[in-house]
């Protein structure tokens, strides 16, 4: 045994897999079929999404908010007409939405399989029994004979044993759309370079041929793409992280305290309904109901801001992780460049230094033009980029005119390009003369090249070896310089060619006239946004097929690469990438690679794998199927709206509609700011905790009545602090949000300097005054100490109801504070958001409300004060303002002292 | 060593063989024994002509061939117990195929059985990729954290060793699903650090008793709380041909958790899978 299948003759092939030229009998199919299952690349997992949806209802936020709601229905029992089971049926609502809304946003994940699907044909020709006939491509097993010609899509991987001028496009697994030529020899190279083996996936451009299949489903090439597409799973995002630490610790909170003093309560023999009112009341308290659906209200307008700077956000978590992200790992063409190619330098052949004179260019494009296929005139051209380029540059060397058109006249024959001789031909008339020119990559003219043209007095000299390697100098500076470089030559024809004459008998005794720079046009956007990476900290990594050297030099040009980095010092190529073990590349990274060049879509992972294991966010851009496990791996995948596949589209989390680098940058920005907001409003709703709980724990300990109900509390938490809260989740970006560094995985939303702040410092203010009120009201209509009072009496609804009222109000003074980490907040802008105004108004409104408005206060439980009291607590606005801002002044005082020490 | 194929006449054993042959190749004396129990499955002309076909292939590899065909008797298993010397110089590569009793592809077969008893060495493969022709290239080789197994599994590795192009150690670090999900930072780096630390060890006794140069050895400490996903990804993204793990010892006892894992990596991997039980 030579080695694989492609090493070994088509006749051994069949041996090999127990197959024949006729074909598998049906019943070796059919035990093949039972050995290795069908011929698809969806990896079977029975249940997937009752996993999930399992998943999403048992996370520590939903089952506390349905712990919250069982304890309402309990109450109900015990005690009917209280309405508790309405609190407990909408307790139970905002866990099932929450968890239905990411159970959603998971399931779609899974229509990435649905696109690759599409790149295998439903139905095939095959041989089976001797005879040539139609199957279902799910039924395929090794053994089988493929029948393949033009068009078709290949259901399998197979080794070809019959090929007829067979041309097939491997670019859903190689991203190179360059056609390749497939036989039916045996080949020494290992599977993925051997051209006698057709992939799964991949198509046929041209002629017919007959193939034994040796792997199907998910054992193919493309099915493992399929699979790791499928099965990789993406990081849990540094918003969902830092969600379930809060979460976590608040429920930790809520539930302690909740248990603690419900066992207190049954020690001081309190009634059983009274202790699990408490009990509820404190985890009520506790939880920030509104919290979640404001975050995902905050990231759905996010996702709406952003699409409008063509960034088009699929998952609502990849809104604020493009905000995280310490890496952005970018392809270059169509990315970084326009994916537009245009000649940069025309030079002769012995010297470098680029032709200026239209003169001396236009004879060499000329040539060059004849050896191109290109269509239209005046700036509109159409055919292949450098073709296109090359009439481009003609038409602005002539000042205009329809270079094209007197081009054409001229021509007698046109040879395509040759995609295995690299390069293209033609023959074209010139002063009664025939020329022959030819036109492509310098490895491939050099051979044939006799003569070399002077260049500017237009003399040519004989090709002798030190000419030929002043050419090849030529060619390495101006690659060096990021060109890609086509050489032109010709020669001219003694007598009319005839129609049918072979290329072959021209692609001789040739001068070479000059030689074609191109390079792709760098994005004028870009060494901005590259710039703004910098300055907000965020690293770019620079991942193409092309050249090393062509690589570096956009990325010296975007200003990706430091303009004193030595040259090669920061640049990798795929093979040694290949090579590389992960802590090895992990150095390299650390040490400052930033270009992987001739690199493959599949060493993409690699590359995310290295920098999770850093400890890195990562977004990742890629446009073809096989980066589509790439994009899965990173924390944000990016795919290209424009130029990418619908599988990588289906894979990434945020589509870029525009293919542009500096959209990223922007989606970067508004991700930062998004956090920056959430951790405002979060904030914000923590603050109203104090004053909600401060009641419950006065009511345990000492002889009053409980100021506030539960009912009460979720009027604040779902009610007054929701509009605000999204008030705050849209406000513009700060000057400063890309100027600092990304923010560490550690940094989270709940941290104590928050809590701090929330539940000791402002929670206290707030609770503090709401009881006072409270208390006031209460004593001012005859309560002693001591004395209980029914949820009914008219004295306990206007107390509790201006507790609530007071509260609201606060809650303004603290919106205010909020907006500003180290100001007032109290600026024009505020105008600006509507939100904001709105939420304000509302809190004002309903405030009022809950007092003087019979309806609501009876299902609140509240009922009017003297308007002097609710004047009085009006004075809770500039009170919580205030002290707030007298403690920013005091910090901020600290910190200059800290400073100028 | 004797190296011992059970074939079975099934296409599976019949892929199954170019493991045999190839491995039998790297050994001293080149030697493979086949083994047939005649239980009636097949038709004693297509396995004549199966076998025959072994045999050749057997020989283009320099490998001394030998057949025998056993009759049941007390069943296959008793056969092969009764023909094969019990102890670590006895090697029986077998089939792990669809059809097993209980519908397993292992799980109530008689591999299963024959690893269970621990009489000899065991070696047995499920193949998908017949177009490897036994010679993987890429072979992952996930470890458990049992030594006894890794230790088990050298002279097998050895065998692979010549036909090797990388080999990719995998350690998954388990969790369970609640703990994986709220893992946090400064763990998950005490994890990683504690998987790459026990992989260096097997890498280095890896160099030592096997004829690999690090440079083709490579160790991938992951965190996961799925274990057969982890060493399926792993799998597709090393374009591994085949993957080379000792069968858990506790599936061996009960199959309550760890047998159905071995199942499920068994039919979703995506390359050839060889599952070995080896005594010391």
């Amino acid at each position: 045994m030579a080695g694989q299948i492609q090493n070994v003759s088509a006749a051994e092939a069949f041996g090999f897999l127990q197959s024949r030229a006729g074909g598998l009998t049906e019943a070796e199919a059919q035990e093949r079929w039972r050995e290795v299952g069908p011929n698809t690349i969806e990896v079977e997992r029975r249940f997937r999404w009752l996993e999930n949806l399992g998943r999403q209802f048992t996370n520590f936020f939903t089952l506390l908010l349905d712990l919250a709601a069982v304890i309402c229905f309990i109450a109900d029992h015990i005690r009917p007409g209280e309405n508790m089971n309405i609190l407990g049926w909408a307790l139970l609502s905002v866990s099932v939405l929450n968890a239905l809304f990411s159970f959603v946003q998971e399931y779609r994940a899974e229509r990435a399989m649905e696109e690759l699907r599409k790149f295998l044909p439903q139905r095939v020709r095959a041989m089976r029994g001797g005879e040539e006939g139609e199957l279902l491509g799910s039924e395929l097993v090794p053994g089988d004979v493929l029948l393949v010609q033009e068009g078709d899509r290949i259901p399998a991987d197979a080794r070809l044993v019959v090929s007829h001028d067979l041309l097939v496009n491997n670019a859903p697994l190689t991203g190179e759309s360059v056609p390749l030529t497939r036989t039916a020899e045996a080949s020494e190279e290992s599977m993925s370079e051997s051209d006698n083996i057709l992939l799964a996936g991949c198509s046929v451009l041209r002629g017919s041929g007959r193939a034994v299949v040796f792997a199907t489903g998910f054992r193919t090439q493309f099915g493992r793409i399929a699979m790791l597409s499928q099965e990789t799973r993406r990081h849990v995002s540094p918003l969902e992280r830092q969600t379930q630490s809060m979460v976590r610790v608040l429920s930790i909170i809520a539930v302690g305290m909740g248990l603690a003093f419900f066992a207190y309560g049954v020690y001081a023999d309190r009634p059983l309904w009274v202790n699990l009112v408490f009990m509820m009341g404190i985890i009520v308290a506790n939880v920030p109901e509104g919290l979640l659906p404001t975050f995902t209200l905050s990231l759905a307008m996010g996702s709406l801001r952003m699409a409008r700077r063509n960034v088009l956000v699929k998952g609502l978590n990849a809104v604020e992780s493009l905000g995280a992200v310490h890496v952005i790992c970018t392809d270059k063409t169509g990315t970084l460049t326009l994916n537009r190619m245009a000649v940069a330098h025309v030079a002769a052949p012995l010297e470098a230094e680029a032709l200026t004179d239209s003169h001396e260019c236009v004879p060499i494009l000329e040539l060059a033009l004849a050896a191109s296929e290109v269509h239209g005139s005046e700036g509109e051209f159409s055919g292949d980029p450098l073709d296109v380029a090359i009439a481009g540059h003609m038409e602005e060397q002539e000042k205009g005119g329809s270079v094209v058109s007197r081009v054409d006249a001229a021509m007698i024959r046109r040879f395509a390009f040759d995609s295995e001789k690299r390069s293209a031909a033609g023959i074209m008339t010139r002063e009664k003369d025939f020329v022959f020119v030819l036109k492509g990559a310098w490895e491939s003219l050099r051979p044939r090249i006799t003569r070399i043209s002077s260049g500017r007095d237009g003399a040519a000299g004989e090709a002798g070896t030190g000419e030929l390697e002043r050419a090849d100098a030529v060619v390495h500076r101006l690659a060096a310089q990021g060109l890609r470089v086509i050489a032109v030559a010709c020669r001219s024809l003694d007598t009319p060619p005839s129609d049918d004459a072979a290329i072959e008998t021209f692609e001789h005794d040739l001068t070479l006239m000059g030689f074609l720079g191109f390079s792709d046009t760098l994005r004028p956007e870009v060494p901005g946004a590259v710039a703004q990476c910098h300055a907000a900290g965020i690293r770019m990594l620079m991942i193409t097929g092309d050249h090393p050297e062509t690589a570096e030099a956009i990325a010296r040009h975007a200003g990706i690469v430091p303009a004193d980095a030595a040259a090669g010092s920061v640049t990798m190529t795929g093979a040694e990438l290949e090579d590389m073990r992960e802590e090895q590349l992990i150095r390299h990274l650390r040490e400052g690679a930033q270009i992987f060049a001739r690199a493959t879509p599949e060493q993409k992972m690699k590359i995310v794998a290295a920098l999770h294991q850093m400890d890195l966010v990562v977004a990742m851009t890629g446009d073809g199927v096989n980066d589509a496990p790439a994009l899965k791996a990173a924390d944000v995948g990016v795919a290209m709206g424009v130029t990418g596949t619908d599988v990588a589209r289906e894979a990434a989390q945020v589509i870029l509609l525009d293919d542009n680098f500096a959209s990223i940058v922007a989606g970067v920005e508004e991700g930062r700011t998004i956090f920056g907001n959430i951790k405002k409003f979060t904030n914000y709703v923590l603050v109203s905790n104090g004053p909600e709980i401060m009641p419950y724990l006065i009511y345990i300990i000492f002889p009053v009545p409980l100021a506030m109900t539960v009912i009460q509390i979720l009027a604040i938490d779902l009610g007054t602090d929701i509009i605000p809260s999204m008030g705050l989740g849209q406000e513009k970006p700060d000057p400063e949000t890309m100027k600092q560094p990304p923010r560490s995985r550690k940094q989270g939303l709940l941290n104590w300097p928050v809590i701090a702040h929330s539940y000791f410092f402002l929670g206290l203010i707030e609770a503090g005054f709401s009881l006072f009120l409270f208390f006031f009201v209460l004593t001012q209509g005859g309560w002693e100490w001591g004395q209980e009072l029914t949820a009914n009496d008219p004295l306990y609804r206007s107390a509790t109801g201006i507790t609530l009222s007071s509260i609201i109000l606060m809650q303004i003074g603290n919106l205010f504070g909020r907006r500003s980490h180290r100001g007032s907040g109290l600026d024009a802008s505020v105008l600006r958001n509507p939100l904001i105004i709105a939420g304000i108004v509302f809190e004002i409104v309903f405030s009022w409300a809950i007092l003087y408005f019979p309806p609501l206060g009876t299902v609140l439980g509240t009922g009017p004060v003297d308007a002097a009291v609710y004047g009085v607590a009006w004075l809770g606005v500039p009170l919580i303002f205030g002290l707030d801002f007298a403690r920013k002044r005091a910090f901020a005082a600290v910190e200059n002292k800290t400073h100028m020490r | 060593m004797s190296i011992f194929f059970a074939y079975d006449g099934s296409i599976n054993n019949d892929w199954v063989a170019r493991y045999a042959i190839r491995l039998a190749s790297h050994d001293e004396d080149a030697r493979l024994q086949l083994l047939h129990v005649n239980d009636g499955t097949s038709s004693p002309e297509t396995i004549k002509d199966k076998i025959a076909r072994i045999e050749m292939e057997s020989s283009l590899m320099g490998v001394a061939f030998e057949s025998e065909i056993l009759s049941p008797g007390a069943g296959v298993a008793e056969a092969l117990d009764e023909r094969i010397p019990p102890g670590p110089e006895s090697l029986l590569i077998c089939g792990v195929r669809v059809g097993g009793r209980g519908g397993g592809l292992f799980s109530g077969t008689i591999t299963e059985r024959m690893m269970k008893l621990g009489l000899y060495s065991v070696l047995a493969l499920r193949i998908v990729q017949p177009g490897l022709l036994g010679l993987p290239g890429n072979i992952l080789v996930p470890v458990s954290g049992a030594v006894e197994g890794f230790h088990s599994g050298l002279s097998i590795l050895n065998r692979l060793a010549p036909d090797i192009r990388e080999l990719f150690l995998l350690r998954v670090m388990m969790l369970s699903r609640g703990h994986y999900r709220q893992l946090g930072d400064k763990e998950a780096e005490a994890l990683r650090r504690e998987g790459a630390e026990y992989l260096e060890k097997m890498e280095k006794e890896l160099v030592t008793a096997v004829d690999l140069s690090p440079d083709r050895i490579e160790a991938i400490a992951r965190i996961s709380d799925d274990w057969v996903k982890e060493v399926l990804i792993c799998a597709s993204r090393c374009k591994s041909g085949l993957i080379l793990m000792e069968v858990p010892r506790k599936s061996l006892k009960g199959k309550f958790l760890f047998g159905d894992k071995t199942e499920e990596l068994l039919r979703g991997t995506p390359c050839d899978v060889a599952l070995y039980r080896g005594i010391a």
